[in-house]
């Protein structure tokens, strides 16, 4: 529907009809939720790439290092890592499936999703859990505050994301995603790799290097 | 959203990424055992896997390759500022001469003077607080402090 601005009349358009309509659209020509999701995952990279120069600073201001390979068990981290990207393959895999309306493929492969984001917060609490018991805490010194604080703020990631996955997935048992709307399904799949994607820099960076 | 994007082999891109973690795994493995102190090779090694594992999620699971200039745009923004961030703490990653301050020694707080002394990290602090070193060693004759060290 097209009204220029000179055909307002007030008899008609004032004042519940006010406002006049164009035929274009002022915003971005892309979805609005996407293009949103985006601006916030660039606040994101801002976010970690702060912690992580400021881990690069104190890790090169400090005399010694640690080998991580004499503190960390790599092995169930390297599991771990595993876990995470595997969930990011069946998020994309439930993507794939709703878009062909295929909705048993979308719910089986967006719920393995969400027990194996469970799946990587669990391993990390049980490896918290045993480095605590062997006093390994954030008040050790520089190695294990900066452990502590990159992991565990990725960690509260997690947790959001398997909160998100869960609710989208809610969602979809009472049918609210088909082929033509699947919108919803791509916002939280995005933020769920954004995570798997900071994983794999913060596993390289502190149990690795 | 109605349009389909175009898709790419999940199974492929699944398994593409668990060659490259363990590969990655395998490589830090055996280079924190034997070249653990041939740091570009070590480092440069598994920063060359993370980035290509990044690489493909941001690119394919992410679906970058396939988005237009705004999205791109919305995420490229970020590029120059992660330059700026590294520009900005450059110097006092370069050299630890060039630190304004050492960030993993313990002060005394009466004193001034450095309360733990580790071994063989003289030459890594600044020069006009090394005398600190020289002096503990005239008090702990027995300690070794004097090693060169080494970045």
């Amino acid at each position: 529907m097209t009204t220029a601005i000179t055909s307002y009349d007030p008899a008609v358009d004032a004042p519940e009809h006010h406002h006049p309509v164009y035929d274009y659209d002022s915003g971005p020509p892309v979805d609005r939720g996407k293009f949103a999701i985006w601006v916030f995952l660039g606040t994101e990279i801002m976010f970690f790439t702060g912690l992580i120069g400021t881990y690069i600073v104190l890790r090169a201001g400090s005399p010694e290092w640690p080998n991580p390979a004499h503190r960390l068990a790599v092995g169930i981290t390297a599991f771990n890592t595993f876990v995470l990207i595997c969930s990011s393959a069946t998020v994309v895999a439930g993507l794939f499936a709703v878009q062909k309306d295929d909705m048993a493929g979308l719910r089986k492969w967006w719920g393995l999703s969400i027990l194996l984001g469970a799946g990587f917060v669990g391993i990390q609490v049980y490896e918290y859990v045993h480095l605590i018991q062997h006093n390994m805490t954030p008040n050790q010194d520089l190695f294990w505050s900066t452990f502590y604080l990159m992991t565990g703020l990725h960690g509260l990631h997690v947790i959001v994301g398997v909160i998100w996955l869960a609710v989208v997935y809610v969602k979809a048992l009472r049918g609210g995603f088909s082929s033509k709307n699947w919108v919803g399904l791509e916002l939280a799949g995005l933020y769920w790799h954004f995570v798997d994607l900071v994983w794999v820099l913060l596993f390289t960076l502190i149990y690795l290097m | 959203m109605s349009e389909h994007p175009p898709q790419f082999s999940v199974k492929k891109l699944w398994i593409l990424l668990l060659v490259l973690t363990a590969a990655e795994v395998g490589y830090g493995e055996i280079g924190n055992r034997h070249f653990y102190d041939q740091k570009l090779l070590l480092w440069g090694g598994l920063l060359t896997f993370a980035y290509f594992k990044g690489y493909y999620i941001f690119q394919y699971f992410m679906h970058m390759k396939y988005e237009g200039a705004i999205v791109k745009g919305n995420v490229w923004f970020t590029v120059p500022l992660v330059v700026y961030l590294m520009i900005m703490i450059w110097p006092d990653t370069a050299s630890n001469d060039k630190l304004n301050y050492e960030i993993a020694h313990q002060l005394d707080p009466m004193t001034g003077e450095i309360a733990t002394i580790i071994e063989g990290s003289r030459n890594l602090v600044n020069e006009e607080f090394r005398y600190l070193y020289d002096d503990y060693a005239v008090t702990h004759p027995g300690a070794e402090i004097h090693g060169e060290g080494g970045h």
